[in-house]
């Protein structure tokens, strides 16, 4: 018997603000214009809501009482919630099982962020995320360790270390994705881009190019998540949810290798489990790529290639416009623009309704993943145009 | 001595032990005393029997490279000199892992699972850290 989840909620609203440097916004002047956008497009009323989940980026300010700033009405369902890259596919669940089981009609899920000033360095928006002043943390400073960067690095390097990546196969998922960008509206970074390119562009630390890591950007964006009998009476066409899951690799002891076997795999078969897929059904991915290496090690994860062999895969152009899996179509985070797991979500969103113009791919099997806290986090959803 | 003065570490309460090692040459881990299992970074309770107390241990001070990348971006002014240096994680002979820096590090031998030991690094009068090299 199938799993009574599968097919039964779908997403029936997308709101994007505009993004990139927006500045003189609040994270929650973007979050209820997301939301706004979000109902406009589905056709559906304020009062139509009743469920509000929120994932709050790194410039403060945004949280629950975004809900009364947006005039929304009663609720039977509002939290902030928090996995890092992984919140918003996790939200995306939770708001699923909510409409499923009648605790609310329609749920929109919302991420905003703010973080950039003119004149700040995006790189010091996040490199000054620094923990307290006294303590074991100084260490960090002292090392030269700031901010996420490094890990997601030296993981990449471990890669290279142990299966003979190259610097060319990180290369080719960022040239695979700007090439997808180029035909996106709603992307940041859209100028053509080759391996020649991708070396020449300055080094943040090894592995990593400057083009290997995200943009960061302000602005927001929501979905709406409803049943799927309803969603079907709404203005767009269901982008149904036949599968979820999510891993969360607890590890306080660091004896994991968690920077080579990441929580997509669990958090993976969890999702085809419930959609009753493999892999190979798979028609198109919308993955976390926060750093190139994370769309790597996703695509080893998810099982579209063995373990070790992702770089040889993405070299083949399997991810990129006309490859076998075509991948982050929307210029992803590299490229596209950096709302956390609403990046990839809001892109599936939009192929699994085919609207995807130019870079419309494949859609009967839309895979979306969210990581974040150095792989410690992980929710994958799977997206279908198809009603069962 | 270098030229840190933002980022010098400052110990607290918790950390003066280790950094009180530091300056003596030591590297020290926390052990648990009912189940066994070595801790870095400290904690107040064991995450692994959830009960035993914590005992400070002086580590091997040996391990291997687990990951490593070599920084070339100027996070800091204080770095500015510095840069490029390597970060590595280091997996000591214990069982745990530890971020740090590699001192000496030639290239060709600068590898995951390379054996590594650890040296220490005077900063100020009062503060000593521990980062590695190959051995
Ligand atoms: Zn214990």
């Amino acid at each position: 018997m199938p799993d009574p989840l599968r097919a039964a909620t779908a997403i029936c609203g997308l709101g994007l603000t505009e993004m990139g440097p927006v500045y003189g916004r609040s994270a929650t002047d973007l979050a209820t214009e997301a939301i706004l956008l979000a109902l406009e497009d589905a056709g559906m009323q304020k009062r139509d809501l009743d469920g509000l989940l929120i994932n709050a980026g790194v410039s403060g300010g945004l949280g629950l009482s975004l809900a009364s700033a947006a005039g929304l009405g009663e609720l039977g369902l509002l939290n902030q919630m928090n996995s890092w890259g992984s919140t918003a596919g996790a939200m995306l669940q939770f708001a699923a099982m909510a409409v499923h089981h009648g605790i609310a009609n329609a749920v929109a899920c919302v991420f905003a962020d703010a973080p950039l000033e003119p004149g700040k360095s995006s790189g010091s928006v996040y490199g000054a995320l620094r923990s307290r002043r006294t303590g074991m943390s100084t260490l960090n400073g002292a090392y030269g360790n700031f901010g996420p960067i490094p890990w997601y690095a030296m993981a990449a390097q471990r890669h290279m270390d142990l299966f003979g990546t190259t610097q060319d196969h990180l290369g080719a998922i960022a040239v695979s994705t700007r090439a997808w960008a180029g035909m996106s509206p709603h992307a940041t970074l859209r100028s053509k881009l080759d391996l020649e390119g991708y070396h020449a562009s300055r080094w943040i630390i090894e592995p990593f190019h400057v083009l290997d890591c995200c943009l960061v950007s302000n602005g927001g964006v929501a979905v709406i998540v409803t049943r799927a009998d309803r969603a079907r009476d709404l203005a767009q066409p269901p982008a149904y949810i036949h599968g979820m899951g999510q891993a969360h690799n607890i590890d306080p002891a660091g004896l994991t290798d968690s920077a080579v076997h990441t929580p997509a795999k669990h958090s993976g078969e969890t999702a085809y489990r419930m959609a009753g897929a493999t892999p190979a059904d798979v028609t198109c991915a919308e993955l976390y790529d926060c750093y190139s290496y994370t769309v790597l090690a996703s695509l080893e994860d998810y099982g579209f290639c063995k373990k070790g062999e992702g770089g040889p895969f993405v070299a083949d152009g399997n991810i990129a416009p006309g490859g076998a899996l075509p991948t982050n179509t929307g210029g992803g985070q590299l490229s596209g623009y950096y709302m956390w797991g609403m990046t990839p979500i809001s892109e599936a969103v939009i192929q699994a309704r085919g609207q995807g113009g130019e870079r419309q791919a494949p859609n009967d099997l839309v895979l979306v993943s969210g990581n974040g806290g150095l792989f410690s986090h992980n929710a994958t959803l799977l997206l279908s145009p198809h009603a069962a | 001595m270098s030229q840190l003065s933002e980022l010098l570490p400052v110990p607290d309460e918790a950390s003066r032990p280790f950094f009180d090692a530091a300056l003596e040459g030591r590297l020290l881990l926390q052990r648990c005393a009912g189940c066994a299992q070595a801790w870095f970074p400290f904690r107040a309770r064991c995450a692994a029997c959830n009960q035993g107390s914590l005992a400070w241990e002086v580590a091997s001070g040996k391990g291997r490279i687990y990951m490593h990348g070599r920084m070339h971006q100027i996070f800091h002014p204080e770095l500015a000199e510095a840069v490029p240096y390597r970060l590595a994680i280091v997996e000591l002979e214990e069982g745990v892992r530890f971020l740090t820096q590699l001192v000496d590090a030639e290239p060709e031998r600068v590898r995951t699972g390379a054996p590594v030991e650890v040296i220490f690094e005077r900063l100020s009068e009062q503060v000593a850290i521990p980062k590695f090299r190959l051995r």
